[in-house]
């Protein structure tokens, strides 16, 4: 049973992929537009981040999309000194187990005098939250689900359960995937001819339509449904795997890699949100799907961006 | 009819009844052997022998020695762990022709990181990479979906909504958060709630890297003499339903879950804001939304985990939020001392705890506690246990990272009162 939820979202996403040396930006399909700064910069957040620290290169690009998305929904407004209400709901799946592998393999070693305190902060799922938190707050509700190409679309469920039943104003949804050859979803590049890394993170900020106003920022209006069950029943389905562009990579197997991973459907939700905002009427309903697995669990996205209702009645508020 | 439901835990189908209660720990299998440690203050805490090589603060831990684990290891251990905590809150005895349909019960679990000692296991096999079949067996989906085909000897398997999550030693709290909504939203009628964590070679090192353990290996909360955490292993279940569906179907009812707020500090990477200004409001909140005052409380239990900044930060929040005058008559205890800290289990067993102590009425001693810690100002229960006047436990779950959780647990007749619950 998928609950639909009428709420205002504004969405971005960013990957990068490094293969022989270098990092370059990730782009899945061809409508995506070029995004400015690469670099997060953290003048002026509302947090306890120390602005002279970097943030963790773990977690890129992870705290970058978070905030381009709070900034872009008008929630984050630089210098104003003001942590920022709502809750926030995080995924982050391929991180913590290579961290874990990593830390585990040099545990053997009978020479290891210490454990760098990173090593193991990163071996746990939680810690992206709690970067984001000093960054900006958001600590009226702080949760992760755990990874796995569920986490996802979980961490969207939960947010709208929490919006829905009242328990939090609004929320940041956020999502990072690591592909890499310790996470048992590696991939070939064929420019490097070796396992490369990708890094994707999508961010969904939302938050009820009836106390959305239409204020300065941008945002889509639209019902967002989070299903979860044994047998999901397909009807809509028009995945947004369709807007990947096959033409800029050689192989689609980093595209399954990512579908496959918690942060594929975000990102995919995240590309269809960008894609019409700012249109008076968005598609046609659709459904972002992941069929069940060996698990026997699947989960889908609904997005309904078509009733022009829920815009006009925030705009006469 | 519900006249006051706006703000409790399960919404409109508040307030929450619960039904079952299973925990493992340190001290056995079954919230009885907790609580048979608890009233003769022993301690299950010592040396574990492969931690003695590592470069740790201390080796010592609360392990799970029972038999009926010993020949288990790696994810086997954590999902053996699991069941038989779930087994405990659903036994045989209490499943008859009037539960719900497998379709209306589901699992909500929460770990730290999973099946961790496979994560170990595998990494001591394999050269890179571990091969993507075994990292099916590190994962939390795993185990959730092992625990769902097959909860407990003979029971059906649990086809209702299912969630996973990993919030350090506040991981059933959002568990409790989602199941209350999925019973809220009318997608289940009883759900499981649990959450579990192993002790392994990672945990013991990641914690001593912090410098967060006890360097003397003892867990001395609220004592002068506390100098950082024990750790612990262990898993608990709670089965939670809707109060008048457990009434309607002759359920056995040790508690109810009134109302439970999570607030985070945004104070630093691992340590608590020393002043518990988040914990304090989280306080505030639940009081709120039950629609209840400071006096109403009965008793309080906390997350002791031994460590003087958690110790502090609980003293200074609880008499924020509670008033001096309220704190120095409340009784104030924790189960912690007798098993460790147990990682992502300590939200569900503290909730276990607390409904036994809705039930028994009684709080019981925090351990071995020979001086307060100086500048306390909280009623902590030392010397012999202490009537519990009314049944209304507060009960308070700090995590790792700025974590502050906060429980209203309370008897079903106060429950039903304060719901102004009439059939």
């Amino acid at each position: 049973m998928s609950l639909s939820v009428a709420v205002r979202a504004t969405a971005s996403w960013r990957g990068s992929l490094e293969d022989a040396g270098t990092r370059r930006p990730l782009k899945l399909y061809s409508g995506q537009e070029e995004h400015g700064a690469s670099e997060l910069s953290l003048e002026g957040l509302p947090g306890r981040w120390d602005p002279r620290r970097s943030v963790p290169a773990q977690l890129e690009p992870l705290p970058l999309v978070a905030c381009e998305t709070l900034e872009k929904a008008g929630w984050l407004v630089r210098g104003s000194g003001e942590l920022l209400q709502g809750g926030l709901v995080v995924c982050i799946d391929g991180l913590a187990l290579a961290e874990g592998i990593t830390l585990a393999r040099e545990l053997r070693n009978p020479e290891l005098a210490t454990v760098p305190p990173s090593k193991f902060l990163f071996a746990l799922p939680s810690t992206g939250a709690s970067v984001l938190g000093l960054l900006v707050g958001l600590a009226d509700y702080q949760s992760t689900t755990a990874p796995g190409r569920l986490g996802g679309i979980q961490a969207l469920g939960h947010a709208l359960d929490l919006l829905e039943l009242g328990r939090i104003e609004r929320a940041l949804v956020v999502a990072l995937g690591v592909i890499g050859e310790e996470t048992g979803s590696e991939f070939v590049s064929p420019r490097a001819g070796a396992c490369a890394e990708a890094r994707v993170a999508a961010a969904i900020a939302i938050e009820k339509a009836e106390a959305a106003t239409a204020r300065t920022g941008a945002g889509t209006w639209l019902h967002l449904g989070v299903g979860r069950g044994a047998a999901p029943e397909v009807g809509r389905r028009v995945a947004a795997r369709a807007h990947y562009d096959e033409d800029r990579w050689a192989t689609g197997a980093l595209v399954e890699a990512i579908a496959e991973n918690a942060v594929g459907p975000l990102c995919e939700l995240a590309m269809i949100l960008e894609s019409i905002e700012g249109r008076t009427q968005g598609p046609a309903p659709l459904r972002i799907v992941r069929e069940a697995d060996w698990s026997g669990f699947g989960a889908w996205i609904d997005v309904d961006a078509s009733d022009r209702s829920l815009r006009n009645n925030s705009e006469s508020r | 009819v519900l006249q006051n439901h706006r703000h409790l835990l399960g919404g409109l189908r508040a307030p929450l009844a619960v039904t079952g209660l299973g925990v493992v720990t340190a001290a056995g299998a079954g919230i009885e052997a907790l609580e048979r440690s608890l009233s003769s203050r022993a301690s299950h805490l010592g040396p574990i022998d492969r931690f003695a090589r590592l470069p740790v603060q201390t080796s010592a831990g609360g392990e799970v020695r029972d038999s009926w684990l010993a020949s288990s290891a790696g994810s086997e251990r954590a999902l053996f762990m699991a069941r038989r905590a779930l087994e405990e809150a659903w036994p045989e005895s209490q499943r008859d022709g009037n539960e719900p349909a497998p379709e209306r019960i589901g699992i909500a679990l929460g770990s730290s990181l999973g099946p961790a000692e496979e994560i170990e296991l595998r990494a001591r096999a394999h050269a890179r990479p571990v091969p993507p079949e075994a990292c099916r067996e590190m994962s939390l989906d795993w185990l959730l979906a092992e625990l769902a085909k097959a909860p407990a000897p003979g029971a059906p398997a649990l086809r209702g909504p299912r969630s996973a999550f990993s919030v350090t030693c506040v991981s059933g709290l959002c568990a409790l958060e989602q199941a209350a909504a999925d019973i809220a939203l009318d997608r289940a009628d009883a759900m499981f709630v649990g959450a579990l964590d192993t002790l392994t070679e990672l945990m013991q090192c990641g914690f001593s890297s912090l410098r967060a353990l006890s360097p003397s290996g003892e867990l001395r909360p609220f004592d002068r003499a506390h100098d950082g955490i024990v750790l612990g292993e262990g898993a608990a279940f709670l089965r939670i339903e809707p109060l008048l569906n457990a009434y309607r179907r002759g359920a056995r009812v040790s508690a109810c879950i009134l109302a439970q707020r999570l607030l985070s500090d945004t104070f630093h990477l691992t340590s608590p804001d020393p002043q518990g200004a988040a914990m304090a409001r989280a306080i505030r909140r639940v009081l709120a939304d039950a629609g209840l005052e400071a006096r109403d409380i009965g008793c309080v239990t906390v997350t002791a985990s031994g460590s003087p900044v958690y110790d502090r930060m609980l003293d200074t929040a609880l008499v924020d939020a509670l008033g001096e005058s309220v704190v120095q008559e409340l009784p104030v205890t924790t189960w912690e001392a007798a098993v460790g800290h147990v990682l992502a289990a300590t939200g569900t067993v503290a909730l276990a705890h607390a409904a036994r102590l809705v039930e028994t009425r009684s709080a019981h001693v925090v351990g071995r506690v020979e001086e307060v810690f100086p500048a306390s100002r909280l009623r902590y229960v030392i010397d012999e246990p202490v009537p519990i006047e009314n049944p209304i436990v507060l009960t308070l779950i700090v995590g790792f990272g700025g974590q502050n959780g906060v429980v209203l647990v309370s008897a079903p007749e106060s429950a039903a009162a304060i719901a102004e619950l009439r059939a």
